[in-house]
């Protein structure tokens, strides 16, 4: 019935949830006759598996103060674990009614450790607590504020209890009050699986047909971005029950927005990636092939090298002078097909040099050069640190920026290749700034916490940054900056070496599982290229943000200040990153001496 | 040859071949349900768990059951004509009988004819009832659905009824409390949340439109829906509540809690308890009932097979009786002329021996 109204699984309790029962005095148990709930029979296996989520009696309650109630409740729990667990059920789902389920998050943790348990679990927390609202509602007797319960108090105790297993997904209930912003922020670094929406608190508009306000609405959408199922909760109140589903349905589409950025990274979302080092290893042609599908980045080039040939060469001196391009890490082409365009826009001659280390690129380059350049293109196979050409440049363009700004070691190549720029020459970039924000994420930390290789140090995941698309994320203050570094290097002492303490200021209780790392660059004057929150080039998709674990998820209270120390490191061979926080609790130093990661020179 | 025939006619004469039973299952209760749904003319017939007895007081007697543990978890309401036939349990004696599409928790008489009656289902629904006696004729009086509102949802767990005998107050797992107008089933009032938890239980009065109520939670609350902020708290108790009830004309509020405690606790003054009395099973309270014709006396059941009768005059709760005739736990209470009826899962209509009192 609930598939022909277009639904795909179903949330129904297994015991009937009126189906009291006796297991503590074992005779009165034993003298029922009867059943105690359907047999498996009702439903073939794979139907259990891919349909049904089973609720638990909603009268069973393990953190009773009272002994007996505890007890007797453990043994009902235990039981419908059982049957579940017998049925093949996918999902077991069950309700939070305050901050203390300590001994509930025990006893299902204590299942998961279990090898034959295949049941993941639902936690259902509703977004404002019904205890306050019902007593700010109707109560006379209380005249005072009733303060709001924060639910996320609620679940975090409880995941904290259970060591943050994977198994404990988060089933958020709409309620008809809708929370702050910042606090729908927050759940968004939650492992949120499932959204449920009471019928009671659908409108219904002009045509009969069931619709959400506005606020929900965007709730909604904010909710659908983390890839969640949803379940509709309660009676019917209008014609059709496929009326909810078809409305959530068309706003689970109309939150996915037609944005490149979007649309690229999806299937990536949350995904951990380790971040690329283009310097030790050769790029694959799928790989340029991905960089090149992005439409913004080499026009935001293009603009940069357009302007800087315009500030280089006078108009009345145009025909008079060529100015040297050189392309370092000219990949397949395109950065040399930007330079020559933006000759040609801005109607000045050029010669390009492009020079590429990977030999297999290469050879992309000299088929364009034979074809389509000719003359105006010289192909120089060769790192860019050991060559040595007679002419300098007027312009240097690269790319070697990484998430991170300067983690691909753009800085170090840049150095290496600045004997090779005239003294007015301008470097593109001409500057980069990283940028971190603390966040929350319980899935990201899971997922790091799988990442152990027995190869490496056993802290070797915890000490590694991950480039992720981020999505199931809540950042618990704005971005700072962090390094930033110059082109051409003027310095006496060339040192890339950085050191930065940041504080931040918690608004909200949280938990800090890591930083969120980006970067803002200028190519030249006001052409900026970043992908920082708060500038982010429209529609550019080349780069997905960096992520810092920390081993321990640490507990904020709001009103914390969280200070952050960040280390950029070289050596001759390697360049690598180290991070700890000292306040409002010390984390020790991650990645001491690069022993987890490092970039190699 | 003889006996490759004995065995294909014994094949025949299998209803599944072994390694088909869940298929075989699965077929059988198809045809039984499709026989059930089609069937109306007869559905005078009981479900294993008897949650509700009801008496109105021209004797017709409502014993609302339901089916907690089987495939269909249906609810069935079968009228007697006395509270005694309803004790014999005879259902072919029976007046007519109903079923409805979900289990029952709780049913009320609306008029002293026992005419018109409603039942709270535990898919949330409340559903109107009529008994209807044909002018003329041989046919037997059928039970008309009026009609269902669907309005909690989650399940309905107690019904009260308002004097005007019009109006009904319903409370529901899903938080909230309505105020339901009989005619045409429109809800007057709705308190949600009423509670921040599943509300259990409500107590009506018979003179007075102010109800309590407790949920899974151990705060008792009183409700006069005229006022602006319309609940007050009238009473705490240690572990949650799970049952209230009113005795007649008074402003005594009975309350039962999860560990098998009974108290009395005055409506006028919030927060004082009266009396107090622990069943020694310690186990979960499920119904209080006082007795209408003498309202010292109270019935309590639970999580237990034991009925037991209470005396609170004189200001104190004292065990009068203990019965342990049900074989599984009771679950409804009624009152008639002084004699008790309780009904159980063990699919019994039981009266109580009171003695010469």
């Amino acid at each position: 019935m609930s598939s022909q109204a277009g639904y795909d699984f179903m949330c129904v309790p297994i015991y009937h949830p009126r189906m009291k029962r006796e297991l503590l005095v074992s005779d009165v148990h034993k003298r029922r006759p009867t059943n105690l709930t359907r047999p498996d029979f009702v439903l073939t296996s794979n139907d259990w598996n891919r349909l049904v989520v089973g609720k638990f009696s909603p009268w069973i309650d393990v953190d009773s103060p009272d002994a007996q109630i505890k007890e007797h409740s453990e043994l009902v729990l235990q039981q419908e674990m059982d049957y579940f667990s017998h049925l093949g059920l996918p999902v077991m789902m069950f309700r939070l009614k305050g901050g203390n389920h300590v001994n509930l998050a025990r006893l299902i943790y204590n299942k998961f450790t279990s090898l034959h348990f295949n049941c993941s679990a639902w936690v259902v927390v509703p977004l404002e607590s019904p205890v306050t609202t019902a007593i700010s509602y109707y109560r006379s007797d209380v005249t005072e504020e009733v303060p709001s319960e924060d639910t996320w108090e609620w679940w975090n105790v409880f995941r904290s209890v259970a060591n943050y297993n994977k198994h404990f997904n988060l089933a958020l209930e709409l309620s008809a009050d809708i929370p702050s912003t910042a606090n729908i922020e927050r759940w968004l670094g939650e492992p949120v699986k499932c959204l449920i929406v009471p019928t009671s608190i659908f409108l219904t508009n002009k045509k009969g047909y069931p619709v959400l306000s506005k606020a929900h609405q965007e709730v909604v959408k904010a909710l659908a971005k983390l890839n969640i199922q949803m379940v509709i909760q309660g009676n019917k109140r209008h014609e059709d029950m496929n009326f909810y589903v078809t409305y959530l349905d068309h706003l689970y589409k109309s939150s996915v927005s037609d944005d490149p950025l979007q649309t690229f990274g999806q299937g990536y979302e949350d995904f951990l990636q380790c971040p690329l080092q283009p310097l030790m290893d050769n790029l694959e042609s799928q790989t340029y092939e991905v960089f090149e599908k992005d439409p913004v980045k080499y026009n935001l080039y293009q603009k940069a090298i357009y302007h800087a040939m315009l500030d280089m060469v006078p108009t009345e001196l145009k025909t008079q002078k060529t100015l040297t391009v050189m392309v370092v890490g000219a990949g397949r082409g395109p950065l040399v097909r930007a330079s020559l365009n933006a000759a040609k826009l801005s109607d000045r001659n050029v010669h390009v040099y492009a020079v590429e280390k990977n030999p297999n690129a290469v050879v992309t380059l000299l088929a364009q050069k034979e074809d389509m350049w000719g003359d105006k293109v010289t192909v120089i196979s060769s790192d860019m640190r050991q060559w040595n050409p007679e002419e300098k440049a007027d312009i240097i363009v690269s790319e070697l920026l990484g998430s991170f700004g300067d983690n691909e070691l753009s800085p170090e190549c840049l150095d290496g290749v600045q004997h090779l720029l005239k003294e007015t020459g301008i470097s593109i970039p001409q500057s980069y700034t990283s940028y971190i924000s603390p966040m929350q994420s319980s899935k990201l930390h899971n997922d790091v916490n799988e990442c152990t290789d027995k190869t490496k140090h056993p802290l070797a995941h915890y000490e590694t940054p991950y480039v992720v698309n981020l999505q199931n994320i809540y950042t618990l203050a704005p971005t700072q900056s962090l390094f930033t570094f110059i082109h051409p290097n003027l310095d006496e002492v060339i040192d890339n070496r950085r050191s930065e303490k940041l504080n931040f200021e918690i608004k909200k209780n949280c938990i800090l599982h890591g930083f969120a790392g980006f970067f803002s660059c200028v190519l030249y004057k006001d052409v900026i290229m970043s992908i920082a929150p708060h500038n982010h080039s429209p529609g550019m998709f080349s780069w997905f943000p960096i992520y810092f674990p920390i081993k321990e998820p640490v507990h904020l209270r709001s009103g914390d200040k969280l200070s952050v120390y960040f280390w950029r490191l070289c050596s001759d061979k390697k360049v690598w990153y180290e991070w700890c926080i000292s306040g409002p609790v010390p984390v020790p130093v991650h990645n001491p001496g690069g022993r987890s990661y490092y970039i190699g020179l | 040859m003889e006996d490759d025939f004995t065995l294909a006619s014994q094949l025949e004469a299998l209803e599944s071949e072994p390694n088909k039973v869940a298929e075989y299952y699965r077929a059988f209760h198809k045809t039984r349900d499709q026989a059930d749904f089609n069937v109306i003319s007869d559905n005078k017939k009981h479900l294993q768990h008897f949650d509700c007895v009801q008496i109105a007081e021209d004797g017709n007697t409502m014993v609302c059951s339901s089916n907690l543990n089987g495939r269909l978890w249906k609810g069935s309401v079968v009228i007697y004509n006395t509270p005694d036939e309803a004790v014999a349990g005879d259902v072919q004696r029976s007046v007519a009988g109903t079923v409805t599409s979900s289990s029952i928790s709780d049913g009320t008489f609306l008029s002293s004819s026992g005419e018109y009656f409603l039942v709270g289902e535990d898919s949330g629904a409340v559903t109107l009832l009529r008994l209807s006696k044909p002018l003329s004729g041989n046919s037997p009086p059928t039970i008309l659905h009026l009609g269902s509102s669907y309005t909690h949802n989650d399940m309905v767990t107690s019904i009260g009824i308002l004097p005007d005998k019009k109006r009904i107050v319903t409370s529901s797992r899903d938080l909230s409390i309505k105020i339901i107008n009989t005619d045409g089933l429109l809800v007057e009032n709705e308190l949600l949340p009423a509670h921040g938890h599943p509300v259990l239980s409500v107590a009506t009065q018979t003179n007075s439109d102010i109800f309590a109520s407790c949920a899974d939670h151990n705060e008792v609350l009183l409700w006069d829906v005229r006022q602006e902020k319309p609940a007050h708290l009238i009473f705490k108790t240690e572990i949650n509540t799970t049952c209230v009830n009113w005795q007649p004309n008074s402003h005594i509020v009975s309350v039962g809690d999860q560990i098998g405690t009974v108290y009395l606790a005055d409506a006028r003054n919030p927060k004082t308890q009266l009396a107090k009395f622990a069943i020694p099973n310690h186990r979960p309270l499920h119904k209080l009932s006082f007795n209408p014709s003498s309202s010292s006396s109270l019935a309590a059941v639970g999580d237990f097979n034991e009925v037991y009768l209470l005396d609170c005059s004189g200001g104190d709760l004292k065990q009068i009786s203990r019965f342990s005739t049900h074989s599984d736990f009771p679950r409804g209470v009624s009152w008639r002329n002084g004699a008790l009826y309780t009904c159980g899962w063990d699919t019994k209509v039981l009266k109580h021996d009171l003695g010469q009192n």
